[in-house]
């Protein structure tokens, strides 16, 4: 995403979120109808459960809601306070999960990816072994990737977002890069990635 | 791993997570459930409308036509001045030339004819 469109749709945001302190109900329904999608996507990535990203996505927004009151204008962006929110719920579920059940590191490996011939079962194919191989990677890389490759922020928000500095931001992102080749190597040419 | 193996790692890797970010309808996922769900959240949490005192018409308009709020704090004050130093005014002041000493008395007394019972009488000099 363009990051002046970004910009743009963040202001945007908090106009919503005074006018929503404010008691107006119109603003409550924009406000819900625009960032539940995009709270429940990245749970979703980042958990790998709709169920658990559901629960999460509710939790997150209900903290917004309660917190816009004291939102002061100006003292951060309400996306990047939605996502680090977002990221931290997530992060609490999947330490309980590895609590729960210590073997969930060890994630199968997705079926078989064989492109068909129809390119939307090639696209689930694809989006399949990338949701898998993305819950194998370590939680901070895989929320600088998705931070920065799916919701499309800079390295400047996610680094406020992850609370480190943009230099950490980068090499999380490559590091995790890194590791999804190692992990989707096996795949490259069945999911049409043709390595010659 | 050479760099040209890592840039093509990178390249591969760059395009299918564009690839799935694409086919995906990233913002029209969210069950229609979910987002009834948030949506009853934010309304039941949302602070109640500011209640505003109802509009005076006659004390506005007036206090409109006066300049604002600020323009009847100043008139009230300077009636309050007028009437305290009409009643009690210091005496430096009641012998300022200028305003009701001598000057002023002066003066009239060379404008205004004198009164007397039988009628006006003009000093002709």
């Amino acid at each position: 995403m363009d990051h002046d469109q970004n910009a743009d749709r963040m202001n945007e945001e908090a106009s919503l979120l005074a006018r929503y302190a404010t008691g107006e109900a119109e603003a409550a329904r924009v406000l819900a109808a625009q960032l539940t999608p995009r709270v429940f996507a990245h749970a979703q990535r980042m958990l790998g459960d709709s169920a658990e990203a559901e629960d999460v996505t509710q939790e997150a927004l209900l903290r917004l809601w309660r917190m816009a009151p004291e939102w002061r204008a100006g003292q951060a962006r309400v996306s990047t306070w939605l996502y680090r929110v977002t990221t931290n719920l997530c992060t609490d579920r999947l330490r309980a999960r590895r609590r729960h059940d210590p073997s969930i590191e060890a994630i199968a490996d997705p079926a078989d990816p064989a492109p068909r011939a129809d390119a939307l079962m090639l696209e689930k194919a694809r989006a399949e072994a990338l949701r898998t191989a993305l819950q194998d990677l370590p939680d901070r890389q895989r929320q600088a990737v998705v931070l920065r490759h799916f919701d499309g922020l800079s390295n400047t928000e996610i680094a406020e977002i992850l609370g480190t500095s943009e230099e950490a931001v980068e090499s999380l992102t490559a590091r995790g890069k890194r590791t999804l080749a190692a992990r989707l190597a096996g795949q490259r040419r069945a999911l049409g990635y043709d390595d010659e | 791993m050479t760099m040209n193996d890592k840039n093509d790692t990178d390249d591969w890797i760059d395009t299918l997570l564009r690839d799935v970010r694409r086919s995906e309808t990233r913002d029209a996922d969210a069950p229609p459930a979910l987002v009834a769900r948030v949506t009853a959240d934010a309304l039941a949490k949302q602070p109640p409308p500011a209640v505003r005192a109802a509009p005076r018409p006659g004390a506005a308009s007036i206090a409109e036509f006066l300049g604002g709020w600020f323009g009847l704090g100043g008139l009230a004050t300077a009636a309050v001045t007028g009437l305290a130093l009409g009643l009690s005014a210091p005496a430096w002041l009641q012998d300022a030339p200028w305003i009701g000493g001598q000057l002023y008395q002066t003066e009239m007394q060379q404008a205004v004819p004198d009164f007397t019972t039988f009628g006006w009488e003009y000093d002709d000099g």
